[in-house]
């Protein structure tokens, strides 16, 4: 890192957006790559903003396309640098090759996806369609519902990705519009502070002019398999080292964002909503509401969607009388949102019997309402009683 | 390793009968010779060696007993009995262990040999010869280029008389260990440096990359040693399945971005190694299994595109096409692109292909010397703007001279020949005007790197 500033503790009102570069600025990467698209691309300006201010001191090459954004930090990161990129949907699905290529690579690099919905219709705004048709990507993938949470998610991103443990890519998620765009109190810490949370890159480059290895080879068959077996281990290592790294960070930051899931309310809770993303404000709110009217209700915020936190869910589920899932995406094929298709697999093993009821909202931009929350938590709440419900609602098409 | 200096055939130009070569070399030698016979010279193949090929590691040598030990290699490579010491066997061991069939008996003693010997490196075959047929050709031309080792290792497969396979050789003894990395992607010449498993097939820092992503890895390499101040040559060796469609784009924003990377394309005008499809250099009428012949279908229907002139649009500061017929002319090129330092170079390699173009395994070469001499595959530069030809073709033969040594050409009619004549025609005349547009003073501004 070359940068020196004398900035200490700022507190800033910053969009999401803005709040991103900032923990990206924090934490000094060497090279970024990356091709505007809406919503992300206020992420990419102050970037630059960064590097004409002399607070950021990284090669910014301005890729062609976000399949080159992403080679190009491929490229970079095996010859040893910090890495960062940023995009969304049609990007994100354009660079997809090179996403998985670089997981499977084990290259430590840090992307910020803002959420937004897949073309057709030509919808250019939130939904999680994007980020889900990638989670099998092979990527650690993180989702923020605050300002500062997103900064903190960016400087945690890198000690995990760059851990010698891990080794494994992350995509810190926010939502497009809703947190992308929405501007929030934020505290930055020093750059210094959040370089001496991070650990300097210690593994060996994986191109060097003067090492004659070939990166990439063909394998036989054991060995290719092996390679995913190794792979499969280290991601869902990530678990216990995102709680660990969340702890840390408390430590040194005074803020937990909670690991792998955030818990709200949940000491007695009979109802609980699972909810990921910029709607987890508002669930809170929701929440609290119900619980004024005596229902005992809780929350629980998935932080980590991948690798998929089965057990602390499992385990945080166990002896409540009903769950309602909000899902921001729908899995074709299924019908039902992703969040509950996985859920419902995590809990196959746990004796969890209780009416689970999945509700698909917040497509295309529609916004997650109190009121439609509240229309949530009645009928989880006749569910629980043994009324009849249904396992999908589209709470926006009723 | 040491390049021979050899007499070669480098015209298909002997009259029947004619017997200049072997009576002059006759009259050198005395009733001893001669060691060049006419009847070999008119129906050797091209660029063949005519006599002795000064084997770097003569058999005849060998064989010489130990006691002996009449036969050396002199400071030129010449390969010389000494008199003095040769006792003139009457069975020479000598003359049977060479392979080639270049040392002679003695025709007058009827004892003992007698080889070429170059005369003194001036050889009187070459100068008597009326037609031009004979070539006294140096190896320290292109020797100088090329560093001792081999970067391939044992056991690499390509098919056999690939002569991408001798161009891949010849360009990693240029560019090899000068803190070079060498870039692949899917395709042929990748099988020769892809690895198995936990061995690597070729003896550099190799990054093997997917079909799409070779110009943008290399952009990210470049761009962080560029962030860290290291110098190192990034050379890829790719095809053009990568560099003219699936990568089009990336190689494209690479070389506006003016990114210090060297990209090879070696050119077998098509799929080859997924089995034979048509790619958008393939020319105009020829075979391939996606463009196949029958019926209404008469071959590919388009010109291909023409990728170094499309590369040189991009102001970068050094293009070039080049010929593993004309490997001298290859190390110049592949040695200016390597001393780029401010920007993309970009080398377009014709390379035919025996089992896609359908021609006999050891013709290659003969294919791609015919395709310059017809200017279907002009050899030309494009550096710091100013465009030249580097092998100029005075008389360019009419390019049937090309197809019908090809298989994948067997089915063209007079009407196809001519159109594709012309296509030839129209690129190599916007070639040479090219050349008269930027020359000296008027060169382009060329696109440097930020």
């Amino acid at each position: 890192m070359k940068v020196e500033t004398k900035l200490g503790y700022q507190t800033k009102v910053l969009d999401g957006n803005r709040a991103a570069a900032y923990g990206v600025m924090l934490c000094q990467p060497d090279v970024i790559c990356a091709y505007p698209i809406t919503p992300q691309s206020e992420i990419l300006e102050q970037l630059y903003l960064f590097q004409a201010q002399g607070l950021l001191d990284a090669q910014m090459v301005e890729v062609e396309s976000e399949h080159s954004a992403m080679g190009a930090l491929r490229g970079a990161s095996a010859a040893g640098a910090r890495t960062f990129t940023a995009t969304a949907a049609q990007g994100l699905a354009f660079m997809f090759e090179n996403c998985i290529n670089v997981a499977t690579t084990r290259l430590p690099i840090v992307m910020v996806n803002v959420c937004r919905q897949m073309i057709a219709p030509h919808v250019i705004n939130c939904s999680h369609e994007d980020i889900m048709m990638a989670k099998e990507m092979g990527w650690i993938q993180i989702h923020s519902d605050t300002c500062q949470e997103i900064v903190d998610s960016v400087i945690m991103a890198y000690r995990l990705a760059e851990d010698p443990e891990i080794r494994i890519p992350v995509v810190v998620c926010h939502d497009g519009y809703f947190l992308s765009h929405l501007w929030e109190p934020v505290e930055i810490p020093p750059v210094e502070k959040a370089q001496g949370f991070l650990q300097p890159l210690t593994m060996s480059p994986k191109i060097d002019p003067r090492v004659s290895v070939t990166l990439g080879p063909a394998v036989p068959g054991e060995m290719g398999t092996k390679l995913r077996y190794t792979q499969s281990v280290a991601i869902q290592r990530a678990k216990e080292k995102f709680d660990q790294i969340d702890e840390e960070f408390e430590e040194v930051f005074g803020r937990s964002h909670g690991g792998q899931l955030e818990e709200y309310r949940m000491e007695d809770a009979d109802l609980v909503i699972i909810a990921m993303g910029s709607c987890v404000g508002t669930a809170k709110v929701a929440v609290d509401r119900k619980r004024e009217e005596g229902i005992k209700i809780g929350l629980i915020k998935i932080r980590m969607f991948r690798p998929f936190p089965c057990e602390k869910l499992a385990s945080a589920i166990r002896g409540r009388k009903g769950v309602g899932v909000l899902d921001r995406s729908i899995s074709l094929g299924w019908g039902l949102g992703h969040i509950f298709v996985e859920l419902k697999a995590a809990l196959q093993t746990s004796n969890v019997d209780m009416p689970i009821l999945d509700f698909i909202c917040g497509l295309s931009n529609m916004d997650i309402t109190i009121e439609s929350l509240e229309r949530i938590i009645d009928m989880m709440s006749e569910a629980v009683r043994g009324g009849s419900y249904k396992e999908v609602t589209w709470i926006d098409l009723e | 390793m040491t390049l021979s200096n050899v007499i070669r055939k480098v015209r298909d130009a002997c009259p029947p009968d004619c017997r200049v070569c072997e009576e002059a070399c006759a009259k050198k030698l005395g009733s001893a010779g001669p060691v060049i016979r006419a009847e070999n010279v008119h129906k050797v193949p091209l660029f063949k060696a005519i006599t002795c090929y000064q084997c770097s590691e003569p058999k005849c040598m060998e064989a010489c007993p130990p006691k002996i030990k009449a036969i050396s290699k002199d400071s030129n490579g010449v390969v010389r009995i000494d008199p003095s010491k040769c006792i003139k066997c009457p069975r020479p061991p000598c003359a049977k262990a060479c392979p080639y069939g270049h040392m002679l008996l003695n025709s007058e003693e009827l004892r003992g040999v007698v080889k070429c010997e170059m005369c003194d490196g001036d050889p009187e075959c070459v100068k008597a010869c009326p037609y031009g047929v004979l070539e006294y050709f140096k190896g320290e031309g292109i020797q100088k280029y090329l560093s001792d080792e081999d970067y391939l290792v044992l056991g690499t497969r390509a098919c056999a008389g690939c002569p991408g396979e001798i161009a891949l050789r010849f360009t990693l003894r240029v560019v090899g260990g000068k803190d070079t990395v060498v870039f692949g992607c899917p395709g042929c010449m990748t099988t020769l440096m892809i690895g198995w498993g936990d061995r690597a097939s070729i003896n550099l820092p190799y990054v093997n990359c997917l079909f799409t992503n070779v110009p943008s890895t290399m952009t990210g390499v470049s761009s962080y040693y560029r962030h860290i101040g290291k110098d190192a040559n990034l050379v890829a060796f790719v095809g053009d399945g990568c560099v003219a469609d699936v990568s089009f784009q990336m190689l494209s924003g690479a070389a506006e971005r003016g990114e210090r990377i060297i990209i090879i394309c070696y050119d077998n005008e098509g799929y080859m190694n997924t089995g034979i499809q048509r790619s958008s250099t393939t020319p105009f009428a020829a075979w391939t299994n996606t463009s196949p012949v029958g019926g209404e279908r008469q071959g590919k229907a388009q010109n291909s595109k023409y990728m170094p002139l499309i590369m040189a649009s991009h102001n970068i500061p050094y293009v070039a096409t080049a010929s593993p017929s004309h490997l001298e002319d290859y190390a110049k090129k592949l040695t200016k692109a390597l001393n780029v330092k401010d920007g993309m170079s970009y080398i377009h390699l014709l390379a035919p292909c025996p089992t896609g173009w359908r021609f006999p395994l050891d013709k290659g070469v003969d294919v791609a010397q015919a395709a310059v001499e017809t200017d279907y595959f002009p050899l030309w530069e494009c550096e710091g703007g100013e465009f030249r030809i580097t092998e100029e073709v005075k008389n360019p033969k009419p390019v049937s001279e090309f197809t019908k040594l090809t298989g994948r050409y067997s089915h063209l009619n007079e009407d196809k020949l001519q159109q594709l004549q012309k296509m030839v025609d129209e690129r190599s005349a916007r070639i040479k005007a090219l050349v008269s547009l930027t020359s000296g003073s008027n060169k382009l501004t060329v696109q440097k790197g930020g």
